[in-house]
C-alpha cells in the first residue's frame, strides 16, 4: 500500500530531526533592516539640519535689502547641495531597507518616502532647534580642518562684496566706519551713516558681523545694513 | 464564516505542529490539493515534479512555522511560500512554462474577467486560442490572473503572496484583463 504524501512528510520530519527554527533566527534579516532603516532617517535628519543652516543663514531683511532676483541668484550659487544630496541618499536607501523588510513590499512608494521626508524633517528641525548641527558641523569640519566650503557654501556668500554681502570681524570703530576682517583675512573700510540700519546693540571690536551694502572701490564697502549673525560664526585663524 | 473558521482551525493547527510534528500532518492534507494544483497551473510541471516541489515546500513550512504571523492568512503565507518554490524552481530549469495546465472551466473564468463569452460560440478551436493567448502572457499578469480568478484571492491575499504592493497587484490585474481582451479581439474569438 502506498503511503500518503503527508505521513511520507512526516516521516522525513522526524527522521532528518526537523525542528521549527526560531522566530529571532528566521527575522534577523528584517530586523537588521529596520535597524539600517533607522540610521538612514537619523543620517538624513543630520543632512537636512545643515540644509536648515544654510537657509536660514540668508535673513528676510537681506531680500529687502537686496532684492528677490540678486538674492535668489547668490542662494543657487551657495546651495547646499551637498547636503540635498546626501538627504535624498538617505531617502532612496531606507525605502529600499523596509522594501528588504518581511513586510516592506506591502508599503506603497509614496507612502514609504512620505514617512522617510517627514521623519527627517522633524528629526532635522530638532537637530537644528537643540544646534547639535552647528555643534557637529563644527566638530567634524573645524577641528578635523575638512574642506568647509564645500560642506557650508553658505560661508562664500559672505565673501562676496561685489554681490552686496560681506561678512568679519570688527577690528576697530570710528566715527563714519569700522575696519572689518574679512573670512579670507583680508580688511575692509565698512563706511556707515545715519541711513545705515544699525541691527546690532552695543556694537564693539571683536564682534562677528554681515554687511549688506555695496562695494565702492578697492577694499571699500558701503553698508546698508548691519546685523549679527544668526549663528555663531568662527574666523580663520590669521 | 467558513473562511473564518478556517482560518482559526489553520492557527490551531500550526500551535499544535510546534509542540508535535504529527499535528502537521493535519494541515499537509488540508492542503496538498489546492497546492498541487496551484503549482499546475503556474508551471508546465509533471505530477512527480509538483509532488517533489511540494514536499520541499512542506518541510520549509514546518522549518518555518514560527516565522508565520496572524496578520495573514495561514492559506495565503503557505501560497507565498509555495509561489517562490514554484518561481525558483522554473528558475533552475531556466525555462519559461511554453503550456500551462489549465482546466476548461478554469480558463472560461479568467476570460469571463475581460470578456462575455456565450456558451454556444465556445468551439474546441476557441479553447485552444484562449489557452495560446495565457501561455503567451507575460508570467507577471499571468500569476495575477490565476490567483484572483481561479484561486478567487483577494488583493490584499495577493499582495502578500507575490510579495507587491496592492496598487501594483490591481495595475497588474487590469492590465492582463486588457491584453486578454485585445488578444481575444486579434485573434477574432470575439
Amino acid at each position: 500500500m502506498e503511503t500518503s504524501p503527508s505521513k511520507k512528510i512526516i516521516e522525513k520530519i522526524k527522521q532528518d530531526k526537523i525542528i521549527p527554527r526560531s522566530k529571532m533566527f528566521l527575522n534577523w534579516k528584517s530586523y537588521a533592516f529596520w535597524t539600517i532603516w533607522i540610521f538612514t532617517l537619523l543620517l538624513g535628519a543630520i543632512f537636512f539640519s545643515f540644509i536648515i543652516l544654510n537657509l536660514l543663514d540668508i535673513h528676510p531683511m537681506v531680500f529687502r535689502r537686496l532684492g528677490l532676483g540678486k538674492v535668489f541668484f547668490i542662494f543657487f550659487r551657495t546651495a547646499p547641495y551637498l547636503w540635498i544630496m546626501l538627504a535624498v541618499l538617505a531617502v532612496v536607501s531606507g525605502f529600499l531597507a523596509i522594501r528588504k523588510t518581511k513586510r516592506g513590499y506591502r508599503y506603497s512608494i509614496i507612502f514609504i518616502t512620505s514617512i522617510g521626508v517627514l521623519a527627517i524633517s522633524l528629526l532635522g528641525a530638532v537637530l537644528h532647534m537643540t544646534k547639535i548641527n552647528k555643534h557637529l558641523g563644527d566638530r567634524i569640519f573645524i577641528e578635523r580642518g575638512l574642506p568647509r566650503e564645500v560642506a557650508f557654501p553658505e560661508e562664500k556668500r559672505w565673501k562676496s562684496p561685489g554681490d552686496g554681502m560681506l561678512g568679519g570681524e570688527i577690528i576697530t570703530i570710528e566715527t563714519s566706519n569700522l575696519n572689518l576682517r574679512g573670512f579670507d583675512n583680508e580688511t575692509w573700510q565698512v563706511y556707515y551713516s545715519k541711513d545705515t540700519e544699525l541691527r546690532i546693540k552695543d556694537m564693539r571690536s571683536g564682534m562677528i558681523i554681515e554687511v549688506i551694502g555695496e562695494r565702492i572701490g578697492g577694499d571699500q564697502f558701503r553698508a546698508f545694513l548691519i546685523r549679527p549673525f544668526p549663528f555663531e560664526r568662527r574666523m580663520p585663524a590669521r | 464564516m467558513n473562511i473564518q473558521n478556517n482560518s482559526a482551525e489553520d492557527k490551531e493547527l500550526v500551535i499544535a505542529a510546534k509542540q508535535n510534528p504529527d499535528a502537521f500532518q493535519a494541515i499537509v492534507d488540508r492542503y496538498w490539493n489546492r497546492l498541487f494544483f496551484y503549482i499546475r497551473r503556474m508551471s508546465y510541471f509533471t505530477q512527480e515534479d509538483i509532488e517533489d516541489i511540494l514536499q520541499e515546500v512542506f518541510i520549509k513550512i514546518y522549518k518555518y512555522l514560527n516565522d508565520y504571523d496572524d496578520n495573514m492568512a495561514f492559506s495565503t503565507w503557505v501560497y507565498q511560500i509555495t509561489r517562490n518554490a514554484t518561481i525558483d524552481e522554473i528558475r533552475k530549469r531556466k525555462a519559461r512554462p511554453t503550456t500551462v495546465w489549465l482546466e476548461d472551466e478554469d480558463l472560461l473564468k479568467v476570460m469571463k474577467s475581460s470578456f462575455n463569452l456565450e456558451k454556444e460560440y465556445i468551439t474546441k478551436e476557441s479553447i485552444d486560442k484562449l489557452k495560446n493567448i495565457i501561455t503567451e502572457m507575460p508570467d507577471k499578469y499571468r500569476e495575477v490572473l490565476i490567483l484572483r480568478f481561479i484561486e478567487e484571492k483577494t488583493y490584499e491575499e495577493i499582495m502578500d503572496i507575490v510579495q507587491l504592493p496592492k496598487g501594483t497587484i490591481a495595475s497588474l490585474v487590469n492590465r492582463g484583463r486588457k491584453i486578454i481582451l485585445e488578444e481575444a479581439k486579434n485573434k477574432k474569438i470575439i
